[in-house]
């Protein structure tokens, strides 16, 4: 169990987190806020590049600063950037992190044509990865996060940058790797989260705005969206009145998704809608 | 161990390393032929130290007789030879057939250098007590603090040093040091360019790779942005100890190379086979420093073979110092250019900065011992030729002083990097 106790970092006088409790027990969490909200910075301290202002991060119940090397161990990180050796074949890449994960040679000779052939890059394991697009260099980068079989996955907007058809493969890859151990998935798009998550943690104002699974989440708008249509010359003073979701032409009309709190101010002839993940997240960070 | 073959494979395979090294191998044998003019005297000086051994005492005398008079013979044949005169004073015959040696064949210009290399051989065994018996350090270093207006500690160090220095010329002349056969150094200089020019631009080219590969290994992640990677592994921020070993064990195998390949060079042409037991305070070994002609006052009696060994010793001691710097600066700037620039500045600074500061205060003193000044020093290592390191304490506390630093800082540098944010 991983375990964030009231964590607040600083930069200098900047606040980027204030506060922060989680638990992380088994299961596929989603981090999701937009850019900038302090999720890197989240996941940083508890890959341990960054370190608590205040407040302590425990695994099993002891401060993963002091563990060291021991917590490290059961540890696998896709960060956002990552670099690679652009004159190294994926193996010798592999080979290399493997040797700085304290795996045995043998053993990672055997994980690595696995995990290749998982991520389907057996037939350029031994290609050099400047020749590489930038799916495959993600690709690669799940295979080192795997490389040790860790018991903590935190990968940090690990489909940014890729295709639908390679974002479909990487949530696959993803629900695959999350049974029995702690999958902490950080992204801002929420279709990835939508598809893979058990757990939902939404970060605003530097803390934590919401934990929860992620059927509970749309609780957030239950009631709250309607769908409209308005003539053209209406479409302006509606968008005034009410926060929008998303809008399209329809036969001269315009049709609106929006949110309505209050029952008195609902507009004639709107339809209720089940509110959606994306619906959630456009509304809580509406001013972001 | 894997992490430590690996960070060595990495180094040893970077296309700057062994390009560098073969750079500097090729100029080090550059060096080494641009006195291949001397070879063959140097050759035949050796071949007569080979047959009259180094001491020069009545034993000798009786075994060079007859060369020098050989040598003599020859020169008044080829005299006649080639001018159709009758021979004369030596000095006279030498000077008209150099003016015609370009006239000469091949075997007549072989024979006049031979003959020219011994009759100097035995100006210079003649004029070997001139350097000891005209060279009065106390009132050298006398003067020295008048004209630089020098008082207080630094005098006195100076003073005392000077004293020293005209005891050990004592012991010199009365052990039978000065009386030892070497190249002559007005002549070959041989000291000064194995020393000075030789082991001064190994110890410069070890310095500079030992320090590049040391900022290249410890900011290898930094520089190719893998740090998120490399400092979350089991290793995690452990892992610059493993660069550090291996950055220093190749930073330690660039001068062992460098020195093995160009003095395997150096001694198959230039020959020292039988001079080894010759003194380095030899009266022959003086060689123009400044304004005078001085010869080289070793700390105590040291030989050619053991100068030799002791000054491998000490470069192998100063790489060491010098990379161990470059960690300490390596371990605080992530970026690889503006460490190295640093570093050179650094580097820069420490040789003219000793140099601008007021000679009355012991600032000076304390700058002057730095390894980089010990490197601009080198060919006067372990001898009394300057009065500024003529201290048997100036090189232990320059390399104690750099080792010191440089630890202290890396000490500080890694504790900081374990805690700090990445």
């Amino acid at each position: 169990m991983l375990t964030v106790q009231n964590v607040t970092k600083k930069f200098g006088s900047f606040t980027v987190l204030e506060n922060i409790d989680l638990e992380f027990g088994s299961g596929v969490y989603g981090l999701l806020s937009p850019n900038g909200a302090g999720k890197t910075t989240l996941i940083k301290m508890l890959v341990t590049l960054l370190f608590p202002t205040s407040g302590k991060i425990l695994f099993d119940g002891a401060d993963i600063r002091t563990l060291g090397a021991s917590y490290r161990e059961k540890l696998g990180y896709l960060p956002q950037d990552f670099g690679y050796y652009r004159n190294c074949s994926p193996r010798q890449y592999l080979r290399y992190l493997g040797a700085l994960k304290g795996l045995e040679r043998e053993a990672v000779e055997k994980r690595i044509d696995e995990l290749l052939d998982l991520v389907n890059l057996s037939d350029v394991k031994d290609k050099k990865m400047k020749k590489f697009s930038g799916g495959m260099i993600q690709r690669v980068g799940i295979a080192q996060s795997m490389l040790n079989d860790p018991e903590i996955l935190i990968l940090d907007e690990p489909t940014a940058g890729l295709d639908p058809k390679e974002r479909l493969r990487f949530r696959n890859i993803f629900t695959e790797l999350s049974r029995n151990r702690t999958v902490i998935l950080s992204t801002h798009i929420i279709s990835d989260i939508e598809s893979v998550a058990n757990r939902v943690i939404l970060i605003k104002d530097h803390a934590i705005y919401c934990d929860t699974d992620r059927d509970s989440l749309s609780e957030i708008l239950e009631n709250k969206v309607f769908e409209i249509t308005v003539p053209h010359q209406k479409a302006d003073s509606f968008k005034q009145e009410y926060f929008i979701l998303s809008k399209r032409e329809e036969a001269g009309q315009t049709r609106f998704r929006f949110v309505c709190g209050k029952p008195e101010d609902l507009p004639a002839g709107a339809q209720p809608s089940l509110p959606s993940m994306e619906d959630v997240f456009l509304y809580v960070y509406r001013e972001e | 161990m894997d992490i430590f073959r690996q960070q060595m494979k990495r180094i040893l395979g970077a296309s700057f390393f062994l390009g560098l090294l073969a750079a500097f191998l090729a100029f080090d044998l550059y060096l080494i032929s641009s006195r291949s003019n001397m070879r063959r005297e140097i050759n035949l000086i050796n071949d007569v130290a080979g047959r009259t051994g180094v001491r020069i005492d009545a034993e000798f005398e009786e075994k060079f007789g007859p060369i020098l008079k050989k040598h003599t013979t020859d020169l008044g044949d080829l005299f006649r030879q080639v001018t159709g005169g009758a021979s004369g004073d030596t000095a006279v015959m030498l000077k008209q057939i150099a003016q015609r040696y370009y006239t000469l064949s091949g075997e007549q210009q072989g024979r006049f250098r031979d003959d020219s290399a011994i009759l100097q051989l035995d100006g210079a065994i003649k004029g070997r007590n001139a350097y000891y018996e005209g060279y009065d350090i106390t009132a050298a270093g006398k003067m020295w603090l008048k004209q630089g207006r020098v008082t207080g500690a630094p005098a006195r160090f100076i003073s005392r040093n000077c004293t020293e220095l005209q005891s050990r010329m004592a012991q010199i002349k009365s052990d039978g040091e000065k009386d030892t056969l070497f190249f002559p150094g007005t002549v070959y200089g041989m000291h000064g360019f194995l020393y000075g020019t030789l082991f001064g631009a190994i110890i410069m080219e070890s310095a500079v790779l030992g320090v590049l590969v040391m900022f290249f290994a410890v900011n290898f992640e930094f520089m190719h942005g893998t740090q998120n990677l490399a400092y979350t592994s089991r290793r995690g921020r452990h892992l610059p100890a493993d660069q550090f070993r291996a950055a220093m064990l190749v930073g330690m195998f660039v001068p062992i190379f460098l020195i093995a390949a160009a003095l395997s060079v150096f001694f198959a042409n230039y020959h020292f086979s039988n001079v080894w037991d010759s003194f380095v305070s030899s009266g022959m070994n003086a060689e123009p420093h400044g304004m005078q002609v001085v010869p080289y006052i070793t700390l105590r009696p040291m030989t050619t073979g053991e100068y030799l060994r002791a000054n491998i010793g000490l470069v192998l001691v100063l790489q060491a110092v010098f990379c161990l710097l470059a960690f300490s600066v390596a371990i605080y700037c992530r970026n690889n250019y503006v460490g190295f620039l640093g570093y050179a500045l650094g580097w820069m600074m420490s040789v003219n900065l000793p140099s601008v500061l007021p000679w009355n205060t012991v600032l000076p003193l304390i700058l002057t011992a730095n390894p980089v000044i010990a490197w601009v020093d080198c060919g006067n290592w372990l001898t009394q030729i300057d009065i500024f390191d003529a201290s048997p304490w100036y090189f232990p506390a320059i390399f104690l002083l750099g080792a010191s630093l440089a630890a202290i800082a890396a000490f500080f540098g890694v504790r900081r990097f374990r805690r700090a944010d990445l």
